[in-house]
């Protein structure tokens, strides 16, 4: 007989709730989904709209987000009842489980800082809703000069390199609108430098300081006066404004907890920081923002503790290391990578054009990763991205970017096949010179000889799979017939673009039918002694024409 | 002792945490502290005793002692200024 479907409540729909939902077995559990808001919002793309005018696609109906078996709960938790297992929603509907997930997410408190309130609703802010990022860019757009003034105005905040995002684009728009000269750009922060991890700041002070923007440290944000525009710090020190562009406090979400302990002072909830279980609660977890976790208020921390969570219920082991993964936009088309983990300092990674890129192809594949389609991938790309771990003392030392040659050092050949559409089956290779010597070792009969192969490297291979269609000439072909493989879902273009960022090898072979597909998979695997998601990412599509 | 009564010791534990950890710990508790109160915060990485002593210096307020215990770093803070 089979066992009852054990019951998993997860509260909250946001990156970490939806994710985890989509990760969890229908053979095993019976998952509900509650969540407030029946949008679901991708909460970076606030910074676009407020700095670069972005604003199609931020925000997606949760229910079409979450796969059929789960199942959502519409409305906003009031309490949640640890000890008797018991959630009861505002209009009294109560709600059962045999094991909660919290992920509840934080929101803005501006009515924590004296003027802030004021300074909110008239500036608007990029960490809170649409309609507040439309308002600053509006504020923004009409201004003409004077003093700018950017800073987190208290110690925590959601997404920490966003505030320096913040500053840089700032400084790249108004360079763009030629007001830049007759603008003062001031940057304020509670901490001893102007990014709060050290080794990231060896990165972004110099930065600052290219950019003409003036740097104010250990400025804690204690009061604002609107009338005579001034913000004020603790410490009693004072910065002037025109233009304030501050992000305001966050805290937890509004839920009475029994018992009330498991919330800290600004309503994060307790959270073992390695097991993500609830301190003093039993069955019940929490991940994302929502935790007291010592770690970035980010994303990819929600996502990365929604898949610990996952296997923990799965029965497996798992275990959170802390790992932060922040993608960095220094402007004028450039990023990098706030990358750390509890126990491995926050490395120094230099800004580049790839990873800016990265960045806007995390911002693209987002919808497809919540619904795990991309996991292999990810997982993959984190531990190809895992900083060193630190050899005591932790930060004596920063350790020097890492070595880009690191990885052909490395026994991994072969990742997985990414995909396989219109007679052509596409791998990944870690290392280039073993991609190329397992597709030459190929039978002759193994790939249709009428049709080229396509090997993809590096900035040549990002040109020529240009996800933006600019191509032209023999790589317009490909990227034309790329797009037509994949029109109805890009999840490949975007998971081999990903790759070829990663400095790994794409080969595209021409392949005639799905038996030979087969066995060419085969034979790559072979070669390497790996194994791969080979059929769950087969989607071989026979078609009359070629690409 | 010769603290008032109204005065509190907050121990705040940031071991385990990396940078900035530490001193995110220290600042939100320095939100919640008054005059005369105590800080002690433990910490595990390095850096959080030249990140106090510079956040002493700037924010007028006293490091009473650094100790190292084991692995460990105690750093006692008083709260002159709030």
């Amino acid at each position: 007989m089979a066992h009852p479907a054990e019951r998993i409540l997860i509260i909250g729909g946001g990156t970490g709730g939806t994710m985890l939902a989509n990760a969890l077995s229908p053979r095993h559990f019976e998952v509900t989904v509650v969540t407030a808001s029946p949008q679901h919002m991708f909460q970076p793309a606030l910074l676009y709209v407020a700095f670069d005018h972005a604003g199609v696609g931020i925000s997606r109906n949760e229910a079409q987000l979450l796969r059929r078996h789960v199942r959502l709960v519409h409305g906003a938790v009031a309490e949640i009842d640890l000890r008797e297992k018991r959630v009861a929603l505002a209009d009294g509907q109560p709600l059962g489980y045999d094991r909660i997930v919290v992920a509840t997410g934080i929101t803005t408190d501006p009515g924590q800082i004296p003027g802030l309130q004021q300074v909110n609703e008239t500036y608007g802010d990029y960490h809170s809703t649409p309609e507040q990022a439309r308002k600053l860019r509006d504020k923004f757009a009409e201004f003409e000069g004077g003093t700018l003034v950017l800073g987190q105005s208290s110690p925590v905040c959601k997404c920490p390199p966003s505030p320096v995002e913040g500053i840089l684009l700032a400084d790249q728009l108004l360079r763009r609108r030629g007001i830049r000269h007759r603008t003062r750009l001031v940057f304020f922060t509670p901490y001893p430098r102007a990014y709060s991890a050290a080794g990231m700041n060896e990165v972004v002070e110099p930065l600052l300081r290219e950019r003409n923007i003036e740097i104010r440290t250990f400025f804690d944000v204690d009061r604002i006066d609107p009338d005579s525009r001034t913000i004020t710090s603790i410490e009693g020190e004072e910065i002037g404004y025109d233009l304030p562009i501050l992000i305001p406090p966050f805290v937890g979400a509004d839920i009475a907890y029994t018992p009330a302990d498991v919330l800290d002072d600004d309503r994060f909830v307790r959270t073992d920081r390695h097991t993500l279980r609830i301190q003093g609660a039993d069955c019940a977890f929490a991940i994302g923002d929502a935790t007291n976790l010592p770690t970035s208020k980010s994303g990819v921390g929600a996502h990365l503790q929604a898949q610990v969570v996952a296997r923990a219920l799965s029965g497996k082991p798992a275990e959170f290391t802390g790992r932060t993964h922040c993608p960095l936009d220094t402007g004028d088309g450039r990023g990098t990578f706030v990358t750390g983990t509890y126990t491995a300092p926050v490395v120094k990674a230099a800004p580049s054009r790839t990873k800016h890129l990265m960045k806007k192809t995390f911002g693209r594949v987002y919808w497809m990763s919540l619904r795990g389609r991309l996991e292999p991938v990810m997982r993959e790309y984190f531990r190809l991205t895992e900083p060193p771990e630190a050899a005591a003392p932790a930060r004596s030392a920063p350790p020097a970017e890492p070595d880009p040659e690191r990885r052909y050092n490395q026994p991994v050949e072969f990742r997985h096949v990414v995909a396989a559409s219109r007679k052509r089956l596409f791998a990944v290779f870690d290392d280039p010179e073993r991609g190329v010597a397992a597709v030459g070792a190929l039978g002759a009969g193994d790939l249709d000889s009428t049709r080229e192969t396509w090997l993809l490297y590096g900035e040549e291979g990002l040109r020529r799979l240009d996800a933006a269609g600019t191509g032209h000439g023999v790589y317009g072909h490909v990227v034309r017939g790329l797009q037509r493989v994949m029109s109805d879902d890009s999840r490949y273009l975007d998971a081999l673009e990903s790759a070829l960022e990663d400095g790994a090898l794409v080969v595209g072979l021409p392949i005639a039918d799905i038996e030979t597909a087969d066995r060419v998979a085969g034979e790559l695997q072979d070669g390497s002694g790996h194994t791969f998601a080979y059929t769950a990412h087969m989607d071989f599509v026979p078609t009359a024409g070629e690409i | 002792m010769t603290e008032p009564a109204t005065t509190t010791h907050k121990v705040v534990d940031s071991r385990g945490s990396a940078c900035p950890g530490p001193i995110t710990d220290l600042a939100l508790a320095y939100r919640r502290a008054k005059v005369g109160d105590v800080i002690e915060l433990w910490a595990t990485d390095p850096g959080v005793e030249p990140d106090t002593l510079a956040w002493a210096e700037k924010t007028r307020n006293r490091v009473v002692s650094v100790e190292h215990r084991g692995g460990d770093i105690v750093v006692v803070l008083e709260i002159l200024h709030r």
